[in-house]
């Protein structure tokens, strides 16, 4: 029986399902804006997720009437799959504060949150359907006040815990991205994103507590909603992606004799010298070809209040070095792009001082800002 | 019957166990939370010894039973995760996937809590003189066996990938015959859950104990085993801010490295830095390598600085650099304070006790 919500509903979905994917295509051929292709992966993954997996579940366990079994286990699995929906939001979040790592406290705590909630989904009676009327056909679409989803104690307490720990844990991060970025102003949409993707996730622990098929359908509309705003956020700023708390102090490019070729300072405060570190570099590479293997090169030096990542062209005999607050691995993405341009722009310079008994002319070298520029625009 | 004799047996062992480790306590040195996992490993495997006998005898009513052969059930996953994910991560510290195991054993654990809390998932029935438990549900018996199996195929991948990062070849020994028990034993325990076999309960525990005796004897023979599970130092160097080597000591041959066998190479990167860096305050602290790790300490008043070259730095050994810096700086005042000109390094070979002092754990050779 068609009603006014089942084809709201319905509409809502294939709308829904078409801009998930043009975002999606939208993100694979703009890959490259998004910082890294991981992020971009990521991003893409969560789209698919929840704009197309998710949503399709949520729609066939409310909409359409298979039979009782077969709409209960479409339920369960769309609640699994919002929880990964957000679990990789989540992820992608923490990657504004730290690239490529996973917080492990956190992520302890949610593993054993999973657990619990499949374990408890598998227990027959943890979940129970029932219908209003007379069991319709199979592949029919009903109403979707009709068909409701009874919750156990312990089921409504597990999911409510999970969705609250996550809430609190995305509303967290967000402050923490927003308070340490520089940028503030275009991390902005992020934290009110945030605030706003907390509504659909009230609305679902409301259904589990009052059991109104209401707050039901207003979680999937208001979720459409919130994702919606995700997606222009995605298309409109991907380079949101690159703003993070990191900052770069200076990039330095050593000769393999120790003359700096080029010093760039990105105007924060470092009370270092940079030309000390061609010399200090020339002193640690001495010790360490006696006591570690020649192959070993410098990944990182730390010092009391900075991290110097170092990149070793062995080739064209000099190194790059970069000092930051904290090394990530987009700042080493940038400097391997960074290092590929200086060498191609001053691939002859470059071979003329191989031979230490030349001058170096480091003049020439001068026009290295714009390749600086070029490649750590923003975090100039 | 056999629960009392192996819980006495067991409670014996572990006191014995205490004792020593009270003893010889300040022979042990471990890091906070590395100390905190062994604690909850331990109480978690206490737990589960002693709950798994009492729920099988006939001591309690049948309610009282279930709910405890429920808490050895949970405790037993609990340290299974624990160790196995200990070993894991300590063997693979330089991997960027050393914590996934924990993730899974973890996730594991959840799933089968939830099922393990449903009051239908196995009950207690009377056979003979022992309670025993059948399992209802299917799940429950899979996700557990799912859980154990998993437990001892990435231990033995762990195992046999990390061997070569093991600092004591002995410590790697041992470990490889309490994993060949522990995967017996386990084997034992899964085989009894599903068959209820009281043959079986009893190879699993007389295995067990046999297993916690290893544990205990390692720890006994062992007092380095929370401090150089992989950890290992290569080099320890004391420069003077000239660039002179006061004192160079190898952990690998455990011999003093002489001044004229250290390449000019050295002195000219001992020099460079010392020149650079002693002086000003945003010192040089650590250097990361690809496998191994350089750990510097200045000391700017009376102009030396500390090179350790190790497999990777800890709190531990940067507490120990500290240590050693101070006793160093203290019975060296006076003739580091007047370092100048022609400088005589003969009179810094003591120090090498304060190497042995600070560092004997570390000293394999």
């Amino acid at each position: 029986m068609l009603n006014v919500t089942s084809i709201s509903l319905i509409t809502g979905h294939f709308l829904f399902l078409l801009l998930s994917g043009i975002t999606i295509l939208y993100v694979y051929k703009n890959r490259k804006r998004y910082g890294t292709e991981l992020i971009a992966c990521l991003i893409s993954v969560i789209i698919l997720n929840s704009g197309f997996i998710y949503s399709s579940l949520f729609m066939c366990s409310v909409v359409f009437f298979f039979s009782l079994e077969i709409n209960l286990l479409l339920w369960k699995l769309s609640i699994i799959s919002g929880f990964v929906s957000v679990t990789l939001t989540l992820v992608i979040y923490y990657f504004f504060r730290e690239y490529k790592k996973i917080p492990l406290g956190p992520f302890i705590l949610l593993s054993v949150l999973y657990g619990l909630l499949i374990g408890i989904l598998i227990i027959p009676n943890s979940v129970v359907i029932e219908y209003a009327l007379p069991i319709p056909n199979s592949f029919t679409i009903i109403a979707p006040s009709n068909i409701h989803y009874h919750f156990n104690i312990v089921t409504g307490l597990i999911i409510i815990i999970l969705y609250s720990f996550i809430s609190i844990y995305f509303i967290y991060n967000s402050m923490m991205i927003y308070l340490r970025t520089r940028k503030r102003e275009r991390i902005f949409p992020l934290l009110i994103n945030s605030f706003i993707f907390l509504i659909p996730i009230l609305m679902f622990i409301t259904y589990i507590i009052f059991q109104l098929t209401i707050f039901r359908e207003l979680d999937i509309i208001l979720l459409w909603i919130t994702i919606f705003g995700l997606y222009i956020m995605l298309i409109k700023e991907p380079e949101m992606f690159f703003i993070l708390p990191n900052e770069i102090y200076s990039i330095n490019i050593y000769h393999k004799s120790g003359v700096m070729l080029y010093s760039y300072n990105f105007g924060k405060k470092f009370e270092m010298d940079a030309a000390i570190w061609g010399n200090i570099l020339i002193g640690l590479n001495h010790i360490l070809s006696e006591f570690i293997d020649k192959t070993d090169k410098i990944d990182l030096i730390q010092t009391k209040s900075a991290e110097i990542v170092v990149k070793y062209e062995d080739d064209y005999g000099y190194a790059v070095v970069v000092i930051t607050n904290r090394k990530n691995s987009i700042i080493e993405d940038l400097i391997k792009k960074f290092s590929i341009n200086f060498k191609n722009t001053y691939i002859l310079e470059l071979a003329e001082i191989q031979d230490l008994n030349r001058i170096i002319n480091i003049s020439e070298f001068k026009d290295t800002k714009k390749i600086i520029e070029q490649n750590f625009e923003l975090y100039l | 019957m056999f629960a009392i004799v192996f819980i006495a047996l067991y409670i014996s062992v572990i006191l014995i166990g205490i004792i020593f480790v009270l003893l010889r306590r300040e022979q042990y040195k471990a890091e906070l939370g590395f100390l905190f996992v062994v604690i909850i490993y331990f109480i978690g495997e206490i737990l589960y010894f002693i709950t798994f006998n009492l729920s099988t005898e006939k001591i309690f009513d049948l309610s009282f039973s279930k709910f405890i052969f429920t808490i050895s059930l949970i405790c037993r996953i609990s340290s299974t995760t624990l160790w196995s994910s200990s070993h894991s991560s300590e063997l693979n510290k330089t991997n960027k996937v050393r914590f996934i195991p924990l993730i899974l054993y973890l996730f594991l654990f959840g799933l089968i809590s939830s099922l393990i809390l449903d009051p239908s998932s196995f009950k207690i029935m009377i056979s003979g003189v022992n309670y025993v438990y059948n399992f209802n549900s299917l799940p429950l018996l899979v996700f557990l066996f799912l859980f154990y199996t998993v437990s001892i195929v990435i231990l033995w991948i762990t195992q046999i990938k990390g061997f070569k990062n093991f600092s004591d070849k002995d410590l790697a020994q041992f470990n490889n015959y309490y994993i060949i028990l522990f995967s017996t034993t386990t084997l034992l325990y899964i085989f009894y859950l599903i068959s209820m076999n009281e043959i079986l309960r009893i190879l699993h525990l007389t295995f067990y104990l046999i297993g916690f005796l290893i544990i205990i004897y390692i720890i006994i023979k062992k007092p380095s085993l929370f401090l150089v599970y992989t950890n290992r130092i290569y080099d320890f160097i004391i420069f003077h801010k000239s660039g002179i080597l006061l004192y160079s000591y190898n952990f690998q041959t455990g011999k003093e490295v002489e001044e004229k066998s250290l390449k000019g190479s050295i002195l000219i990167g001992i020099s460079h830095i010392m020149a650079n860096l002693s002086n000003i305050e945003n010192q040089l602290t650590y250097i990361k390598m690809k496998d191994k790790a350089i750990v510097f300490n200045f000391d700017k008043q009376l102009g030396f600085a500390v090179l350790l070259v190790a497999k990777h730095k800890n709190s531990i050994l940067e507490k120990s650099i500290n240590t050693f810096m101070n006793d160093f700086s203290q019975a060296h005042k006076e003739k580091l304070s007047k370092l100048n000109g022609l400088i005589d390094i003969s009179g810094f070979e003591d120090a090498k006790e304060y190497i042995n002092r600070h560092f004997k754990h570390y000293i394999l050779a």
